[in-house]
């Protein structure tokens, strides 16, 4: 049996020449890439877009990081380019790179070029300072005013929900009732009436004494007769009485035309002609684009430096986790950026843009480290002229102090849409614009101030109809320079907006001198229509009242001539009871 | 009928211990990029280990990982990560050079830490049956 080899390898050298082989291999050419895609990777989860790094380098001497041609994509158009950066180079510090932390004590940005500053194609992000409006009056008076069939009436069957329709109603089962009660008791007097009659009758022809008692009850019979025309008589003039009080009722319904109106209207669903969020639907989506700045610092930015855990995405089948990110009195922040000059040269083509900046101690640890930034640049091709930047993050001790001043002399404006429906579009086209923005944050209080002047402005207005882009164009074409003012005031992140904007007057003047000349229209032909129908209405019920209490007053007269007869000869008086059953 | 081991080894218990923990570890560890998978391959240099036990526990444990165990540690990295006793200690850990390399503030890394310690008198008692089965060359 042969000896068993040992645990130890005493003969490594082999062995370990190649692991120092592959090792050196992996510094040379492995961990370029794998700084590359490490850095990508995190940039990437920052901008919220993909972030691609050309060529990158990592060299041990200082250590230095070199990054190449970094193109971060547009977080709200992934397709679309927004910023390039031609070379950063980062000098780290040893200490905390052995602790897995970056602190880059000097580094420097340089050949920036802006592709455009444009308006999202897309729906605003989730996370906004300016929330949504949720009235979106505009869109609702456009989309009635593009609508053919506007001025058409409600169909048939809107009206039965009237007051009255129903009072109509009503009122037909009303007459019915007492048609009915009068019938009856018409047939109660005549079947009472018939009953005495042929009581008299038999007590007469089982009387003893013939003569006396026939002229007796012959008496009693002419009673009875002037008794049963008394009740006819009231029952007559009680019919005449109910009969004008239904007539009258009838006759009331006119009072419910203004009701009618009301509730058919409800039904029609017109659009308000208030308009008084019409400044806020406009100046949000005005604003919404330029505070994209505070939007990106507040929900991207500082939420990703202050975030102390990171959800990895699983890869090759297998979970990998949540990062931990601790902090201590003598740990370096995760990242730590302390000082970053960003400086680029306009070219000649345009395509680079003449940036000066400076960052100083933007961290992930913004309580323990104040951060300042400042920038001033100029994007011929992007056509930003004149930008300048001051910012504040102090959040040192247990204090939120954000600061932010912004001003751009002017940039391009394109695309902006104050309502886009699948029918409807309405914005500006193009226009040039200057810029004044101040955000104060503060722990229990922030202010924004917001202020742009728009020149130039081409305004974009597609609708079918042709009505209605007579109605915008007449209103916009003479408002070549829009001024509009934002401010908010409150707590972050729900702050309390105000705006004010000549477009938004403008917009509501037009709007509701069109919305009240076709409401007025519409209204007179509402009521017309309402008054047609409560007119036929009561004819109808009056008609079938009167023909009602017609029948009934010649039933009755019917029953007195019959009284008259049996009155003059009261022998008759069996037989014409036997035929007024008939009646 | 007694069954006829095919498989006969020249390796001790220790070298076969060591070749299917090395391996687990290996297996349960969810990315390559950390010092202490590092550091096992780099000791495969100065050590002995039979290859074909080290392959079979790393790609026993790799499945047994990927589709059985990784939300267990998962959740048992997360919890011991979040628990506020132990935040101090995690803190020193972090304040000590080259240690953060190893991504002990991964739960999942922590997770399969915990679960290849765990797995050593398993691993223990499997070299020693294979030990003890299987003929020596």
């Amino acid at each position: 049996m042969k000896k068993r080899p040992g645990l130890i390898r005493w003969n490594f050298f082999g062995y370990l020449g190649v692991a120092v082989i592959l090792t050196l291999a992996y510094i040379f050419v492995g961990l370029d890439l794998h700084v590359k895609s490490l850095v990508s990777q995190r940039l990437t989860a920052l901008n919220g877009a993909p972030v691609t790094v050309g060529h990158a380098t990592f060299k041990l001497s200082g250590p230095r990081i070199v990054l190449e041609q970094i193109t971060f994509m547009d977080p709200r158009n992934p397709e679309f380019v927004q910023l390039e950066v031609q070379n950063v180079k980062l000098d780290l510090d040893w200490q905390p790179l052995l602790r897995n932390r970056i602190v880059v004590k000097d580094g420097v940005a340089s050949g920036i070029h802006l592709n455009d500053l444009r308006t999202p194609p897309v729906p605003a992000p989730v996370n906004s300072l300016v929330a949504p409006q949720s009235s979106p009056s505009l869109s609702a008076a456009s989309a009635y005013l593009a609508s053919p069939g506007r001025m058409e009436l409600p169909p048939e069957d809107a009206w039965k929900a009237v007051p009255s329709f129903q009072a109509q109603h009503a009122l037909n089962s009303e007459i019915s009732t007492q048609v009915a009660a009068w019938q009856k008791k018409l047939d109660d007097l005549v079947a009472t009436h018939q009953q005495q009659t042929q009581s008299i009758e038999s007590t007469q022809q089982t009387s003893h004494d013939k003569e006396a008692g026939s002229e007796s009850l012959r008496k009693i019979m002419v009673g009875h007769i002037e008794k049963t025309k008394l009740d006819l008589d009231q029952l007559e003039i009680s019919i005449k009485s109910e009969a004008n009080n239904l007539l009258t009722k009838t006759q009331s319904l006119n009072e419910l035309i203004p009701h009618d109106v009301t509730v058919i209207k409800q039904e029609a669903r017109l659009p308000s002609v208030e308009f008084n969020n019409v400044a806020a639907e406009v100046g949000a989506e005005q604003i919404r684009p330029i505070l994209s700045v505070v939007d990106n610092f507040y929900f991207r930015l500082l939420a990703w430096l202050e975030r102390t855990e990171q959800p990895m995405r699983n890869s090759f089948g297998r979970q990998q986790g949540t990062e931990y990110f601790f902090v201590g009195k003598y740990l370096p922040p995760r990242l730590w950026l302390q000082k970053l000059d960003i400086i680029s040269k306009e070219s000649p083509d345009g395509k680079l843009g003449e940036v000066v900046g400076h960052i100083k101690d933007l961290s992930s640890e913004p309580f323990n480290y104040p951060a300042h930034l400042s920038l001033q640049a100029s994007f011929k091709k992007a056509e930003v002229e004149n930008l300048q930047m001051e910012a504040q993050i102090d959040h040192t001790r247990g204090q939120v102090d954000d600061r932010l001043q912004l001003s751009v002399a002017s940039f391009l404006v394109h695309d902006l849409d104050f309502v886009k429906t699948p029918t409807f579009r309405l914005g500006i086209e193009q226009a040039t614009a200057k810029l004044n923005m101040e955000v104060l944050a503060q722990t229990d209080s922030s202010t924004m101030t917001i202020a742009t002047t728009m020149n130039k402005v081409s305004y974009r207005v597609e609708t079918e109809s042709e009505a209605l882009k007579k109605v915008f164009d007449d209103a916009l074409s003479p408002l070549t320079s829009l001024e509009m003012s934002a401010t908010a005031q409150g707590k972050l992140p729900a702050l309390q907006w105000t705006y004010a904007s000549n477009l938004a007057e403008r917009l509501r003047t037009a709007l509701q001198g069109v919305l009240s000349q076709e409401f007025a229209e519409y209204n007179a032909r509402l009521r017309d229509k309402a008054y047609q129908r409560v007119l036929e209405s009561s004819k109808i019920l009056e008609a079938s009242l009167v023909t009602a209490s017609d029948d009934m007053q010649k039933r009755i007269l019917a029953e007195k001539e019959k009284l008259v007869t049996a009155s003059s000869d009261p022998s008759t008086s069996k037989k014409d009871s036997e035929t007024s059953k008939g009646l | 009928m007694a069954i006829k081991p095919r498989y006969s080894s020249r390796s001790s218990f220790l070298q076969i211990f060591l070749a299917l923990l090395w391996g687990s570890w290996l297996g349960f560890s969810p990315a390559w990029l950390t010092l202490q998978v590092f550091v096992l391959l780099i000791a495969l240099i100065f050590l002995r280990l039979p290859w074909l036990w080290l392959l079979a526990s790393y790609g026993f444990s790799w499945l047994v990982a990927a589709f059985l165990l990784d939300p267990l540690m998962d959740k048992v990295g997360n919890l011991l990560l979040r628990e506020p006793r132990l935040d101090h200690f995690w803190t020193e850990m972090a304040k000590a050079p080259v240690l953060p390399w190893t991504h002990f503030n991964n739960s999942m890394v922590l997770g399969a830490f915990l679960l290849g310690i765990l797995t050593i008198p398993f691993w223990a008692y499997v070299a020693w049956n294979l030990r003890s089965r299987t003929p020596v060359r």
